[in-house]
């Protein structure tokens, strides 16, 4: 994958940028040495490293709005990063581009549990905020598998789900309010502890815009209490079919679990060799649901969801009776990645959504391409809404592994598409993805989308090469056709 | 007045485009049952959504209804309720409350992100948007998000639909999250003695484990009342109205209403029942919720008022009347923080007070580039939500 | 991750294994989360995840095309406590501890420390491996103290960090020694007496060998296995700690030869993990090789000997609260988690963990030496956290935390203290100015 070629004349007057940002930090906030910069070179994502221009980690908000008015004014390009957990590679750095850390923003702010709200600077952990009000019995419900070191500005960036968003909602249905830096240097306030914007929803559209439109200097989320009970039940299935078939049943019946997940046979065994979960090996496919609540309600839940999956044809039942053993249920789901990396010198996450009935028929597709491809892949759902991690096996150090890899995901991720769902469920587009947003969307589709971006950093100085595949210049963009027939467009460079 | 009432998605790019080409101005609507709400449209030609209705696909299974923009609220409801399922933001029915007939289409709904009671612990219509199908005002057709809940894909556009008062984008197309509908519903109704404590028994409520799906503080004889609502399955709502009875034991009396009366309260409540059809200016504040009882205490010294919380008390509906007390309403709001929207009034209130709180600059910048990208000519509901970038 | 080391570079051991651990990083950043100097600075470069690239880099297994300076990135190494939280973390097994060891080692063939840095590390290697000498050295330091207003940096922690009360010096351990128990059970220990600790604090050991003889259990002590080797080790003088731990296996070889030991017991968790690590670490010594595995094989903490192999009798309930502060050689290093907590609670205590139990308290060997700032942060932060459990005693498996936290509101001292106080013996010199 590509990112756009570095731009000459900013190299040249790498020097002087780096003094007049020094002017905006303090000592020591900017990072300007080839040899550590490198440990900002990548993220989760990491076969790509790419040397930024510099490193810059600064400690307030007036000194996020100063650097970036400063780049406004100078034309130096921005990448913002939280934790750099990302999975798409959405903070790989640009070599003409500043490298905004937000490590150091790492405080709570304010918890108000009266208005069920806490309010933290973006580089807080999002498991460091469940952690700041558990001992009160609350939580924050998106949980991300990184949740113990992914940033709660990260978060927003990419609109970040989990396990639990089947039955509480995604980032953006969890985020109240935040404060936000544009690549002119004005600072905004949107939301707050009120609901609702009261007019047009920004917050909504920065919320999952991957760095490119603002960066994100506060945050305030909404919290919940713990619900009273939870338990889960372990679900082993003879076929993928029947698997797929009781997560339909369960939802049309009118549960909505707390988190629905499945793993398939090579996940399985993969888990049971590393943690001893306990899992049935044979099983074709693994369902975990967890059920959350009021203890009468998730009692009758419990005994409905069992009947459910016993008539779609599950093999092997199991409830746990503690919460010892419904964090067991769990182990062997919690450490799929790390057991398959057991197995495999190397693995590629995917992440994509396809409607759940769907389950049955990607799982098929991909045995194909497994075949066609030569590699292994093990996959791990969120069976609930649909959203798929296929983990693709192979070794970096052999050649041309990673390219096969890389072509077999895009291939699953253009069946996603093919089977009516998105390229991405939780991990964003990033790098990773760009060149496939065409098999999702039409020119138009895309180039409405760059309007909305013209509106917030129309000299597209924020996260360049991320998301979009091609780059159009807003001035274009802004021109009106009045004519039915498109006038012809320059040539577009691709990168 | 021209009205333009495409029956398809091409018709409606047509209207468009030769509005776009001749520089006419639409005033786009469905049917009109919110036309009371909003900065009056400055168009000579009205695009009218009414005949672009129908249900495109529901399947139950996946949680996922897609309709055409034009379908009516209650066609929407009564398909829904045939399987057992609801729109979970609890859209108001507003034809009492603007004097129009019919619920209204559901493009409206959206346009004006309208939740109801349940918006506090279920989310709001936005929430429930996974994507649409629309014409912008340049005539583009374009289309953003999925039938899928999980899709980060791109920019989240429904966000920025939801609430624009149709001044973006002409939709034509609406995918909808459903859920299924709870087993049953009871409420816990307090009598307080001040607006605080009432505010204070929710937010306990809320703060405990029962879950609740509503918080009401409706004025009493002698003082406030607090309403919560609990649903779902029936021996779960028993047990968690005994553990929070006690929980909230220190207010003076309470009841329990039953499956019955506990959805004609809350569809009242919904639908804003607590202010009177004559009140002759009606506000809907949000806000943070224990900001409302001080907020409140300082209109009420002022006014006399109709009033009624919503949301745990992070929204309160005034009904009344007198030259300032919009202002009076937009100054408490701005020392507390949130925004207040003149819901109902005459076209003198609105010019006076606007219908939208004033945002900051830059934002009003922002809204007005944002504006420009989807809409550059401004023939989509010109003015509706006030000059945007010029404050109100 | 990716490695691009040439056929050259892995016929070296050292690399070789270097490679084996950086495969399996896959640069997810869990260890951030943990990592004491990350949570400190939220400065990638100071978090194991930022390190392991560095270091990636530095061996010769990165892809970078401009020049690697060692002397960065061994700033940042050196910042890098050796506190293991990561690996605690780690879900891909990353064997950061070896890796590090590997990345210093390599670093110190590279770079010429600056004078002041040279002049500390020595000092700090001729003194506290020597008990002896060490002591003496705390008696000047103690002179020195009301002065420390005029130092700054290392020389400044240095002083601040001697104790202002001096006990003797420890006898256990200046001769070799029998401790018989009272009734033996024929049951016979190693038990490493220590360097610093005997300076420091002598009660420990007394209190250990009293327990254990309590127990029927006869120990032993060789006064020429003084140092473990684990101080030199970590600030990379290799020669003298492989001096170090070649004594240490010369004065143990027969006793372990013999096959009568049941044990050897460390009561410092910081040496006890490098004890642990003595088959590793000696892998390449001839004459010494198999004693040095024996050595790992046999070496147990004190309270893991304590809780799997003696069944020490069930007490009443003491009424005192202890707040456990976990060394993270032992709850890191180690993994020894719920033996010191079972024995205090059998002991009749009521045992409280206060937050953010997986964070150093700074002390990290001699870390409070050579980084005074961000160790006096985590020190700070640590008794913090520790003063609000409100506990009346603390209790620690490691001379060096207790020694950092000497200022918490509650009296701190050893694990093994308090249970031989418990199971019979005096009370612990730290707490006779307060609890009845």
């Amino acid at each position: 994958m590509l990112l756009p070629e570095p731009d000459q004349t900013i190299l040249c007057r790498r020097d002087e940028i780096i003094s007049a940002l020094k002017r905006f930090v303090p000592a020591g906030a900017v990072i300007d040495d080839d040899t550590t910069m490198a440990a900002y070179d990548s993220d989760g994502l990491s076969a790509y490293r790419n040397q930024p221009l510099v490193v810059v980690l600064p400690e307030t908000t007036q000194q996020v709005a100063a650097v970036m008015k400063w780049c406004l004014d100078n034309d130096v390009k921005i990448v913002p990063r939280g934790a750099g957990t990302s999975l798409s590679g959405g903070a790989i750095p640009l070599a003409d581009g500043v490298l905004l850390g937000l490590g150091k923003f790492n405080q709570i702010l304010d918890i108000d549990f009266s208005n069920r709200t806490v309010t933290a600077q973006p580089g807080v952990t999002n498991l460091g905020i469940t952690q700041a009000v558990q001992d009160e019995g609350f939580y924050y419900a998106p949980d991300p598998s990184s949740q113990i070191a992914c940033s709660i500005g990260g978060n927003i960036a990419e609109n970040s789900g989990g396990v639990h968003c089947l039955k509480y909602g995604l980032t953006t249905n969890n985020v109240l309010g935040i404060e936000m830096v544009t690549m002119n240097g004005e600072i905004l306030r949107l939301g707050g502890k009120h609901l609702d914007s009261g007019h047009l929803d920004v917050l909504g559209v920065m919320t999952g815009s991957e760095g490119l439109l603002g960066v994100v200097t506060e945050v305030t989320v909404r919290i919940l209490r713990k619900p009273a009970t939870q338990r889960a039940l372990l679900v082993g299935f003879d076929t993928v079919q029947e698997g797929g078939q009781a997560v339909s049943d369960v939802i049309a019946a009118g549960i909505i679990p707390a988190g629905m997940e499945m793993m398939d046979n090579p996940a399985i065994n993969a888990a049971e060799d590393f943690v001893n979960a306990g899992y049935p090996r044979e099983a074709a496919a693994l369902l975990i649901i967890e059920l959350d609540g009021p203890e009468a309600e998730v009692d009758v839940l419990i005994n409905k969801v069992s009947k459910i999956v016993k008539t779609s044809g599950a093999s092997s039942i199991r409830i746990s009776q503690s919460e010892e053993e419904r964090n067991q249920f769990w182990a062997g789901r919690k450490s799929a990645f790390p057991a398959v990396g057991r197995i495999s010198p190397d693995y590629l996450c995917m992440d994509g959504t396809i409607p759940r009935k769907a389950l049955p028929e990607m799982l098929t597709r991909m045995s194909a391409m497994s075949q066609k491809f030569g590699l292994r892949v093990a996959n791990v759902f969120h069976a609930g809404d649909g959203n798929l991690h296929p983990l693709i096996l192979f070794d970096a150090n052999a050649d041309g592994e990673l390219h096969r890899a890389e072509e077999f995901g895009a291939e699953i991720l253009r069946t996603c598409v093919k089977l009516g769902g998105v390229l991405t469920g939780e991990h964003g587009v990033g790098v990773e993805k760009r060149d496939l947003m065409t098999e999702m969307f039409t020119e138009d589709d895309l180039k409405q989308q760059q309007r909305l971006k013209c509106a917030f950093d129309p000299q597209h100085l924020l996260n360049p090469g991320k998301v979009f595949p091609v780059l159009h210049r807003c001035a274009e963009l802004g021109r009106l056709h009045v004519h039915q027939g498109k006038l012809p467009h320059p040539d577009i460079p691709r990168f | 007045m021209t009205v333009w009432q495409p029956k398809t998605g091409e018709q409606v790019t047509n209207i468009v485009l030769s509005a776009l080409a001749e520089r006419r101005k639409l005033s786009v609507s469905g049917h009109e049952t919110k036309a009371g709400l909003g900065h009056p449209v400055d168009a000579k030609e009205s695009l009218s959504l009414t005949n672009l209705s129908g249900i495109v696909d529901y399947q139950p299974e996946e949680l996922v209804l897609v309709v055409k923009a034009g379908t009516p609220l209650d066609e929407i409801e009564k398909t829904l309720s045939e399987k057992n399922q609801m729109l979970a933001f609890e859209p108001p029915h507003l034809e009492r409350f603007y004097g129009t007939e019919g619920t209204g289409t559901i493009g409206g709904l959206v346009a004006t992100n309208l939740s109801g009671p349940r918006r506090v612990s279920a989310g709001a219509a936005r929430d429930f948007l996974l994507g649409f199908a629309a014409v912008s005002g340049r005539g583009d057709v374009f289309k953003s998000g999925s039938r899928v809940m999980k899709n980060v894909t791109g920019y989240d556009l429904s966000k920025l639909m939801c609430g624009s008062f149709g001044t973006l984008a002409v939709m034509t197309e609406i995918t909808l999250k459903v859920l299924p509908c709870p087993e049953t519903s009871s409420s816990l109704s307090l009598l307080c003695d001040t607006i605080d404590s009432a505010q204070l028994a929710l937010a306990n409520a809320f703060c405990s484990d029962t879950e609740p799906s509503g918080g009401a503080i409706s004025r009493a004889n002698e003082g406030w009342q607090a309403v919560i609502r609990l649903e779902g399955v029936d021996v779960s709502v028993r047990d968690r109205m005994t553990k929070l009875k006690s929980t909230l034991q220190s207010a003076r009396t309470s009841k329990v209403l039953d499956k019955q009366a506990s959805e004609a309260f809350w569809e009242n409540w919904r639908d804003i029942s607590m202010i009177s059809d004559d009140a002759e200016q009606v506000y809907r504040l949000s806000v943070t919720p224990s900001d409302a009882p001080k907020i409140a205490s300082s209109l009420l010294k002022a006014y006399d008022l109709e009033l009624g919380f919503d949301w745990m008390g992070g929204l309160i509906w005034i009904g009344g009347k007198g030259a300032g007390l919009g202002q009076k309403v937009r100054q408490t709001i701005k020392d507390f923080n949130g925004h207040a929207t003149l819901m109902r009034g005459t076209e003198g209130h609105r010019r006076d007070v606007g219908v939208f709180q004033p945002q900051a600059a830059p934002l009003a910048a922002l809204a007005r580039r944002i504006k420009n990208a989807f809409d550059p000519e401004d023939i989509l509901n010109s003015g509706k939500m006030g000059t945007i970038g010029r404050g109100a | 991750m990716q490695t691009h080391f040439d056929l050259n570079a892995l016929a070296r051991p050292e690399i070789s294994t270097a490679d084996e651990i950086l495969r399996k990083c896959v640069h997810c950043g869990f260890c951030t989360a943990t990592c004491p100097t990350y949570i400190l600075t939220g400065d990638e470069r100071d978090s194991p995840r930022g390190r392991i690239w560095m270091m990636r880099d530095l061996l010769g297994g990165g892809d970078k095309q401009t020049e690697i300076k060692p002397a960065d990135v061994s700033y940042h190494l050196d910042r890098c406590l050796t506190c293991l939280s990561c690996m605690t973390t780690c879900p891909s097994g990353v064997d950061y501890m070896h890796l590090v060891d590997i990345g210093r080692a390599e670093i110190n063939k590279k770079i010429r420390r600056g004078f002041a840095d040279h002049v500390i590390r020595t000092l700090l290697s001729i003194t506290l491996p020597f008990a002896r000498r060490f002591h003496l050295a705390l008696r000047f330091a103690r002179l020195a103290k009301p002065f420390s207003g005029l130092l700054t940096g290392r020389l400044k922690a240095m002083v601040n960090l001697s104790p202002t009360r001096l006990q003797a010096l420890d006898k256990v351990g200046s001769e070799d020694q029998l401790y018989p128990a009272e009734t033996s059970a024929g049951t016979r220990v190693m038990l490493l007496s220590g360097c610093a600790q005997r300076a420091l604090d002598p009660e420990i050991n007394a209190s250990t060998i009293r327990l254990l003889n309590r127990q029927g259990v006869d120990v032993v002590v060789r006064s020429q296995a003084s140092c473990c080797g684990a101080l030199a080790h970590h600030i990379n003088a290799e020669d003298a700690a492989h001096k170090q731990m070649e004594a240490v296996c010369s004065a143990w070889e027969n006793d372990i030869a013999s096959g009568q030991l049941d044990a050897i017991i460390v009561n410092t968790s910081g040496c006890g993990t490098t004890l642990k690590d003595y088959g590793n670490l000696m892998s390449r010594n001839s004459r010494h090789s198999e004693t040095a595995r024996k050595i790992s094989d046999l070496t147990m903490d004190i309270s893991e000997y304590l809780n799997s192999k003696m069944a020490l009798p069930t007490l009443a309930k003491q009424n005192m609260t202890i707040a456990y502060h976990a060394a993270c050689s032992l709850q890191h290093g180690q993994k020894v988690l719920q033996a010191p907590r079972a024995l205090l609670v059998q002991a009749g205590f009521e045992v409280k963990t206060p937050a953010e139990s997986h964070l150093c308290c700074g002390s990290a060997g001699v870390y409070n030496v050579l980084q005074p700032e961000l160790s006096q942060q985590l020190k700070e932060r640590k008794i913090r956290n520790l003063n609000k459990v409100g506990a009346d005693i603390i209790c620690a498996g490691n001379l060096g935390c207790i020694h950092q936290l000497s200022d918490a509101s509650s009296p701190i001292c050893h694990t093994i203290q308090i249970l031989d106080w418990a199971y019979g013996g005096p009370k612990p010199h730290s707490l006779l100015n307060g609890l009845g």
